[in-house]
């Protein structure tokens, strides 16, 4: 049943692949400085595309939204967040961004409600949001995590629990711009947007608990009752941050632990799944059970 | 190379530790005098307080200790039980351990000192904690002396060697990081001694070329290499040897014009090391190849001491006699931002100071990425149920690394997977009743069993017989009960020969129910009038003599055949049977008058005669607005029996929002259900639909995704197994707004995207192509699932060549300079709103929305399948501007293009022909260049900043010949 790639192309080690919205498309991005574009047919795949423009070895690669265009970004250890566009089937880079001063170690598309907004997560400390709106770019850029920050994720663009009763959302809680982020510090912090300052406000004290380094923060995609935000951690655990609907601001944790590094936690799409990719080179995948526990309900090994 | 901070001591130091906070503790140096010629001894502490913006370049203590002697070297130990802080324990000038407890030293507590030993008989020079085992210690000192200790009892100390053995001084001792047992010493005499503690006795010595030793560090990964420092000024080189060939070093590092005082190994990344030294530099090498990476910026006096942070090795230190030591990070892509920083920390006086002793030399970036940043291994999900993984492959030194990619299916959630699939099962072999049958058994409430059951009604053969039944008015009770209705009241008028007609009677209310909505109730009134013709069997006198006048007129009016006068006659008598029965002569019309004249006259009549009113006159309206709600059954009932097909439901839904406003939800969606009101049913449903989530939640504590898709799920069957029941037809779905199920649609979006991520994407079209063409989700979640479940496009013969010698379809196209050139020009109406990345049909072939035109096609504009829509921002109304215009997109000629003002530049003034042109294909890398940068001068702090990073040169020569976008990037950055 799976497909694997086993020659994808790439002179080194690769750091990240990622499918397109329609699944048809994925994008993998390596230290060889090269980003791959592979058109997925069935069973089979197809290079289409190589892209080349980062100075350095190439983290993180991120489809945005269909509704604006075929767009991607990627970022690498040479600061730089490039945004890739594909038009006519020929690819071509039509933005650079530049301000971090070290390795950008993560970028994130926020949810196309929220408009066309890009987060990047730096070595440098500071986190930056990139906005696309009206033929016009404008970014904001703040001190994050200290020691460097390693990993963000939006919030979904919709409070959770709205979507659950009948009643239509009330218009302010659409399109919502929140996010969290993850770093060298052993911290995730919560970030809102705050439209009279026009920057992101941090939203409460730090979540504290990993011993290690945060590698990777995923908000779940999920819209109903709770919020959940997983973490992974060079501390050998995963921790899932809760927050019901009736206690905004309280995060409750459970921990996950495993036998090595977490390097990359993942939602589905409807938010109920997570997976983890520990050093181990192993996979697993993590389910919410009847008592509220998490269960690995499956391992892919090697 | 971003200095982060400085420490204004001559002084050993230790990084603590932890993983979070970094913080490094000081012992004042022996052998070094301070910058103010104070001879006082201390143990401090410094925060370096990174996420603190506001702190400068310089720290203060904050904490500080009297110290009795100076310190050769200074060591942190891992936290333990009985010291969560660790212990930090130092080498002293007067031959003395000291160990303090890191925690109390944090808190300002004065009694810190845990113990003091003293062991050796001179200084001691170099001390480390085993790495494996936290509680053992190993000091070196002059005259050959090696002690290893118990932290937890340090008296007990043993000395590893004689002094007899070797009297020359030790330098260094460091531990194996593989191998707990096993430890290296170096030191004047020339020689590297590597001990054995299980014997307690060395087991190699290596000559080192006869050069003193200054420092060694081991290998991170490998137990038998280890490399040596040569503080000689003659050969200051370090040496990597390989136990396993002792008698040449395997490479030489040579670099360092002065003698070598210090290495420090990346424990994270084998190919990263710092050496420092008498020429008062910092190296970073790779020590596996020699080669150099670069140097941090050089200072005005030796480097003594060089280590990397123990766990974030972003982070180190290099301590000089120049009194400083400075705090550094590897990571750095923009030297000049950062010297501005730098510099925006000075001010008039304290300018020149610091300019003065401003280290000299090139910032740089490592050419290689460390190994601590790359993620080996991930995972991700895709839509579709699709999971992306990515590993390394195993491979062996020397090799290219690779890593392997696995797309595969993924099916974690089996409840929603089997339910679709059973559900979808049943629908497709049409056994609708099984479905309802279970669900009944499962039904979580009263109203939603009570749901099912009218379905399951529905179903049958003879739905309103059933519906009949259901309200429990089985057919036996109606027609007896009616029976005896109607004899009453016939045995009142015509006593005699009713038995039979009143059977006749019996059986069309059955043939009614058994009819269902075909029944004709003209049957029914012509089977009531016949009843009344059997009277004729009774004889009567036409005039008897005890006739009034006016039933003389009335016979009159009769033998004439005169039917309407008589009857008028009558009624006006009041002699409403009698018009009843002289009108049963006259015809319908005439019936019909007596009829409601009948009716309409009656005060206080029973209700049966309104109920036969209303079924009269053909007007249940009545029955549905006025007849108390107590009684809905009955009305119900009625319904069934006597209304007219067209008009049953509206008659259903009229009595559903009588019982809904009187807020019984279920009977209310039972008529709804009855009368095949989807929309009025959903409403209710949807209501429920929360209600059961918020139970769901309650009882089982199940996950929220869980009960929210169990509860979807069922809402989802419900509502198809309905649809079906009812043959329901969607009238609104070309209707463009205002459609009634608005929210019905909501919910089969939601569960399509649900079973689409479970990869059952048939399942999730079939339901996105019951939305209306216009709904507005519609679009992209069907563009979506259909993109997603395309077969591999068929190949245009016409390209198949392109294809076979492996080059990009896309090829075709880029033969198209129409297409590059005129590409997404605006349009005045959306691209076709079913398929907005999908091309316009006639221009390419629908099964393939990646591909490229035939080549043979002019290319469309529009015809790029990824094309955006309108209200894409990077299409912006500008960007036609002619391509024969270049002077329009050119970069402004000041502002972002200009190089940094020299005050602002990077303080390498002293060397500024020292860096030749970016070489863009270079191996070292120099793509940090502050050339290829163009940051605005006036940039100093980060905060806020709306500014415009990136690289106009880069931008343009990428973009081609001028990309219409970029300079729409460059206007409206300005």
């Amino acid at each position: 049943m799976a497909q694997v790639i086993a020659n994808s192309g790439h002179d080194d080690m690769i750091h990240d692949a990622v499918l397109d919205y329609y699944g048809r498309r994925l994008a993998t991005c390596s230290t060889d400085k090269t980003i791959k574009i592979f058109e997925i047919e069935g069973e089979s795949q197809r290079l289409i595309e190589t892209l080349k423009g980062h100075e350095g070895a190439v983290w993180c690669v991120s489809w945005a939204h269909p509704k604006y265009g075929n767009i991607l970004a990627s970022a690498g250890y040479d600061g730089k967040v490039f945004i890739w566009r594909e038009q006519s089937n020929q690819w071509q880079r039509i933005f650079d961004f530049a301000l971090h001063k070290a390795s950008v170690n993560m970028v994130s598309w926020s949810p196309h409600e929220s408009g066309c907004l890009l987060a990047c997560a730096s070595s440098d400390g500071f986190v930056s949001v990139l906005e696309f709106k009206d033929n016009n770019f404008s970014n904001v850029i703040f001190p994050a995590h200290g020691l460097g920050a390693n990993a963000v994720s939006w919030a979904p663009a919709t409070t959770p629990g709205s979507i659950v009763s009948s009643n239509p959302p009330a218009p302010g809680t659409l399109g919502q711009r929140r996010f969290v982020t993850g770093g060298c510090d052993n911290v995730l912090k919560l970030w809102t947007y705050d439209p009279a300052t026009q920057n992101y406000k941090q939203e409460r004290e730090p979540l504290t608990g990993h011993t290690g380094w945060v590698r990777d923060v995923a908000w779940s995609p999920t819209v109903l009752q709770k919020s959940y935000i997983a973490s992974a951690s060079q501390d050998k655990t995963v921790r899932i941050w809760t927050s019901d609907n009736a206690t905004q601001g309280q995060w409750s944790c459970k921990v996950l632990s495993f036998d090595a590094t977490a390097w990359r936690v993942s939602w589905s799409l409807s938010g109920n799944v997570l997976a983890v990719s520990t050093s181990d080179n192993k996979i697993s995948l993590w389910k919410e059970n009847l008592r509220g526990e998490w269960e690995c309900v499956k391992t892919i090994d090697e | 190379m971003v200095r982060l901070r400085e420490i204004s001591r001559t002084a050993a130091f230790a990084w603590s530790p932890a993983s979070a906070k970094p913080l490094i503790v000081t012992g004042t140096r022996a052998g070094a005098v301070d910058a103010d010629f104070s001879d006082e001894t201390k143990l401090e502490l410094w925060d370096l307080d990174l996420d603190n913006q506001d702190q400068g370049l310089e720290l203060q203590p904050i904490a500080s200790l009297p110290a009795d002697s100076r310190f050769y070297d200074i060591a942190w130990g891992q936290p333990s039980e009985d010291y969560p802080k660790g212990i930090i324990a130092g080498a002293l000038e007067n031959g003395s351990l000291d160990l303090w407890d890191a925690e109390k030293l944090i808190s300002g507590d004065s009694d810190a000192l845990i113990s003091r030993t003293t062991k050796h008989t001179g200084a001691i020079k170099s001390l480390q904690f085993n790495p494996l085992r936290s509680q053992i210690l190993a000091t070196a000192g002059t005259k050959g002396e090696l002690f290893i200790y118990d932290v937890n009892d340090p008296s007990s100390a043993f000395r590893l060697g004689t002094a007899a053995a070797r009297s020359d001084d030790l330098e260094c001792v460091a531990w194996n990081t593989k191998v707990s047992h096993i430890l290296a010493t170096g030191g004047s005499g020339g020689f590297v001694t590597v001990w054995d503690l299980k014997t307690k006795k060395a087991s190699l010595t290596l000559n080192n070329n006869r050069k003193p030793v200054s420092s060694i560090a081991w290998d991170p990964n490998n137990s038998t290499k280890l490399l040596t420092a040569t503080p000689d000024d003659i050969t200051p080189v370090i040496l990597l040897w390989d136990l396993r060939n002792s008698n040449a070093p395997e490479r030489t590092l040579q670099g360092h014009e002065q003698g070598v005082l210090s290495v420090s190994w990346c424990q994270q990344d084998g190919d990263i090391l710092i050496s420092s030294g008498k020429d008062n530099k910092t190296l970073i090498w790779n020590p596996q190849t020699g080669e150099r990476y670069g140097e941090f910026p050089e200072v005005t006096n030796w480097t003594f001491l060089t280590r990397f942070h123990p766990y974030n090795p972003n982070l180190s230190a290099t301590a000089a006699f120049d009194g400083k030591i400075t705090i550094q990070t590897l990571q750095n892509t923009n030297p000049s931002a950062v010297q501005n920083t730098t510099q925006s920390h000075l001010d008039g006086e304290d300018f020149f100071t610091q300019a003065q002793t401003q280290p000299q030399g090139a910032a740089f970036s490592l050419a290689k990425a460390p190994r601590w940043l790359e993620t080996p291994v991930g995972v991700s999900f895709g839509f579709g149920g699709k999971i992306v993984m990515f590993k390394q492959n195993p491979s062996q030194a020397g090799q290219k690394r690779s890593s392997k990619i696995q797309i595969s299916q993924f099916s974690v959630d089996s409840d929603i997977t089997s339910a679709t699939e059973k559900f979808e099962e049943s629908l497709k072999s049409g056994d609708l009743a099984t479905i309802c049958e279970s669900h009944k058994e499962e039904a979580q409430s009263e109203e939603e069993k009570a749901d099912w059951l009218v379905i399951e009604t529905l179903l049958s053969d003879n739905p309103r017989k059933g519906i009949v039944d259901y309200l429990g008015f089985s057919e036996k009770d109606i027609t007896n009960g009616t029976t005896t209705d109607e004899d009453d009241k016939k045995e009142e008028d015509k006593p005699k020969k009713l038995a039979p007609n009143v059977k006749a009677h019996k059986k069309r209310i059955s043939t009614f129910f058994a009819d269902g909505p075909d029944a004709d109730e003209e049957d029914f009134l012509a089977s009531l009038s016949a009843t009344k013709g059997a009277k004729t069997d009774n004889p009567f006198q036409l005039f008897s003599e005890s006739d009034s006048a006016v039933e003389k007129q009335i016979t009159k009016a009769l033998m004439l055949g005169n039917f309407e006068k008589a009857t008028e006659i009558c009624l006006d008598e009041g002699r409403m049977a009698d018009a009843f029965i002289i009108a049963n002569c006259g015809g319908k019309d005439l019936v019909d008058r007596v009829q409601s004249a009948y009716l309409s006259q009656k005060t206080g009549m029973p209700s049966y005669l309104r109920l036969l009113g209303s079924v009269i006159v053909k007007n249940l309206w009545d029955v549905v607005y006025n007849a108390d709600l107590a009684d809905w059954k009955e009305t119900m009932v009625t319904l069934c029996t006597f209304a007219d097909p067209a008009e049953f439901p509206d008659l259903c839904e009229a009595l559903g929002d009588r019982i809904y406003e009187s807020g019984d939800r279920k009977d209310a969606s039972f008529c709804y259900l009855v009368g095949s009101k989807l929309e009025k049913v959903v409403d209710i449903w949807i209501t429920e639909l929360a209600e059961a989530e918020k139970a769901g939640l309650a009882e089982s504590s199940d996950s929220t995704f869980s009960v929210h898709a169990r509860a979807l799920q069922h809402f989802i069957e419900k509502v198809t197994v309905f649809r079906h029941v009812a043959k329901f037809q969607d009238n609104e779905a070309d209707l463009t707004s205002g459609w009634k199920l608005a929210l019905l649609y909501d919910k089969y979006v939601e569960y399509a995207d649900i079973v689409a991520a479970h990869g059952q994407l048939d399942v999730a079209q079939k339901y996105l192509n019951l939305l209306p063409t216009k709904y507005p989700a519609a679009d992209m979640a069907r563009a979506r699932v259909q993109l997603a479940t395309k077969k591999a496009p068929a190949q245009p013969t016409s390209r198949q060549p392109v294809q076979h010698t492996g080059a990009p379809a896309r090829v075709a196209s880029r033969a198209q300079p129409s297409a590059v050139g005129g590409y997404q020009p605006l349009q005045s109406t959306p691209a076709n709103p079913s398929n907005p990345y999908g091309p316009p049909a006639p221009q390419v072939p629908t099964t393939n929305p990646y591909a490229p035109p035939a080549s043979t096609t002019p290319v469309p504009p529009v015809s790029n399948p990824y094309a955006p829509t309108g209200a894409n921002p990077y299409a912006p109304q500008g960007y036609q501007t002619p391509l024969t215009q270049p002077q329009q997109m050119a970069p402004p000629p000041s502002g972002y293009g200009a190089p940094p003002p020299p005050s602002f530049g990077p303080p390498r003034s002293s060397t500024p022909s020292s860096r030749p042109p970016p070489p863009r294909n270079a191996d070292v890398g120099n793509w940090n260049d502050p050339a290829n940068w163009q940051v605005p001068a006036a940039a100093n702090t980060m905060l806020q900043n709306q500014r415009l990073g990136f690289n106009v040169a880069n931008f343009i020569k990428a973009a081609g010949l001028a990309d219409p976008i970029a300079a729409i990037y460059f206007n409206v950055t300005g």
